[in-house]
């Protein structure tokens, strides 16, 4: 009875793993995505609306998926602090924060990385150059999420089951 | 209803006094010059920024480098030399780090900070067909302390109002560059709002077009300084077209600007006084040969429109009152400086 608990427990936790690593890969490209989305908001209100940034970041969270608002909030955060040490600092804390937070993974967040020392500091047009450029970047970097989301996904998610399986049978 | 003596009037939004401009300034630079004495402090007027150059400061004596201990400091060898990194801070902490949300500001070359203190700007001109679009790699910056002197147009005010009609003269205050003229102004107008009963002034409609944001030091379209409780702000709005609209939409009694001096500004000003609106201006200029010398003043001296002609000076200390002529006879009614 110990040892069919032991195995079913076993088989379990494997497959509970495979099934995250595999939720990982699906969830990649729709943070991809989000971000995207939430980017082009943020450039619609610099341009538009020539919102100053720490409203719109605001504006940013509260419209967009709510797996990266906290990104932008805590930017935000830092940026209105008393003798905070600005923008490329506090941009650079937040995209450290949404890698922990999220499976986004460094090279995923590359594209965001190099706007901590643009935003806000020229005028629209080359914000919005500047944004669009990331939008672009964010895009390529989605499809390879997409594409390593269709070959691994599925696989995941039975491996884990299967691997689970392999390591009782050559326990018992 | 009686308005209130002078003494007990409230002076407008508290003004938390020169040092919130420290805020706004790069933490090294805020750091050093948290270290001036409370007496360079008192004198300071501007603080200038330049990128690779020395701090320097201009107290009202004259200006002066500052080392990085927050010692004023005569020569530029010890001086704290700013960095391009400063002045990215600084510019990100004055433009909330969104400098796209000031283009009209960076076309005109100066910012207005809460507390009305105003920063002019330098760096390298974008344009586009030929006008000016915006400023870029902004490696010069001065900003310039405001500081509101509630009363220090006490000894002016005598001198322009007509006591007999209870009304304000039509007056041009003429000035060197940085001799006090927007100072006296922004307290006539806040004196002129509230009433001055001791001369039989009651108080008047001012309507005041604020070009530069320099007399209100509006912020967002809020005036930082106490201008009255009878006064309309045209905040950014040019002279001419401001003054036009303001007589037909606010129906003042006296039209306040600063620094007359296009061909527009004279064709305004008659239609203000065929209004029938009392007129409040002011020049660059230092002596009444000095002014007769610039075609549109001397055309406007010409038409004697003013009827008082105030003179400000250096000859006793910033400010003095170095005399006061009747627009139309050239009298003088004082002829001493007074300060």
């Amino acid at each position: 009875m110990l040892k069919l608990t032991g195995a079913l427990l076993i088989i379990g936790a494997c497959g509970l793993l495979g099934n995250d690593i595999a939720r990982a890969y699906a969830q990649r490209p729709r943070l991809l995505r989000s971000l995207q989305t939430a980017l082009q908001l943020l450039e619609t209100e610099i341009n538009y609306g020539a919102t100053p940034l720490p409203a719109a970041l605001k504006l940013v969270a509260t419209a967009g998926d709510p797996q990266i608002a906290p990104f932008f909030l805590s930017v935000r955060a830092l940026l209105l602090e008393p003798g905070g040490k600005g923008l490329v600092e506090a941009w650079k804390r937040g995209l450290e924060e949404l890698k922990y937070y999220t499976v986004l993974t460094e090279r995923d967040l590359e594209p965001l990385a190099a706007l901590g020392g643009i935003l806000g500091g020229s005028d629209r047009q080359d914000q919005v150059k500047h944004l669009q450029l990331a939008r672009e970047q964010l895009k390529g970097v989605e499809k390879g999420a997409r594409e390593a989301c269709s070959k691994n996904e599925r696989m995941w998610r039975y491996l884990g089951f299967l691997l689970g399986t392999m390591l009782v049978l050559t326990l018992y | 209803m009686d308005p209130l003596p002078l003494a007990d009037r409230k002076t407008g939004p508290a003004s938390p006094g020169p040092w919130q401009v420290l805020s706004f300034l790069a933490p090294p630079v805020r750091d050093i010059l948290a270290r001036l004495s409370p007496e360079a402090w008192s004198q300071l007027e501007e603080i200038r920024l330049r990128q690779n150059r020395p701090l320097m400061v201009n107290l009202s004596w004259g200006d002066t480098f500052v080392d990085p201990g927050g010692r004023p400091i005569p020569s530029a060898a010890g001086a704290y030399l700013v960095t391009a990194e400063d002045m990215k801070r600084t510019l990100e902490l004055m433009s909330n780090c969104s400098i796209y949300s000031l283009e009209e500001e960076l076309r005109q070359g100066f910012i207005t900070l809460p507390g009305g203190h105003r920063v002019g700007l330098a760096g390298k001109a974008v344009l586009e067909g030929g006008r000016i679009r915006t400023l870029k790699y902004i490696t010069g910056l001065n900003l310039r302390i405001a500081r509101e002197l509630p009363g220090v147009a006490d000894k002016v005010m005598p001198y322009v109002i007509n006591q007999r009609e209870g009304n304000l003269y039509h007056t041009l205050i003429v000035s060197p560059p940085r001799g006090g003229k927007t100072t006296l102004l922004r307290d006539m107008v806040r004196q002129i709002s509230w009433g001055i009963p001791s001369l039989g002034l009651p108080g008047r409609r001012v309507g005041l077009v604020d070009e530069r944001s320099e007399i209100a030091g509006s912020y967002a379209g809020v005036p930082q300084k106490d201008l009255g409780p009878r006064t309309d702000i045209l905040d950014g709005c040019p002279k001419a077209e401001g003054m036009m609209m303001l007589i037909r939409s606010m129906s003042p009694q006296v039209i306040a600007t600063d620094e007359l001096g296009r061909e527009e500004d004279v064709f305004a000003l008659e239609e203000a006084l065929h209004a029938g609106v009392k007129l409040l201006t002011t020049v660059h200029g230092h002596n009444l040969a000095d002014l007769r010398q610039r075609p549109i003043l001397a055309r406007i001296l010409g038409r004697k429109i003013f009827e008082r002609i105030v003179f400000l000076g250096f000859s006793l200390g910033v400010g003095t009152l170095e005399g006061v002529f009747d627009g139309q006879t050239y009298s003088a009614i004082l002829a001493k400086p007074l300060r």
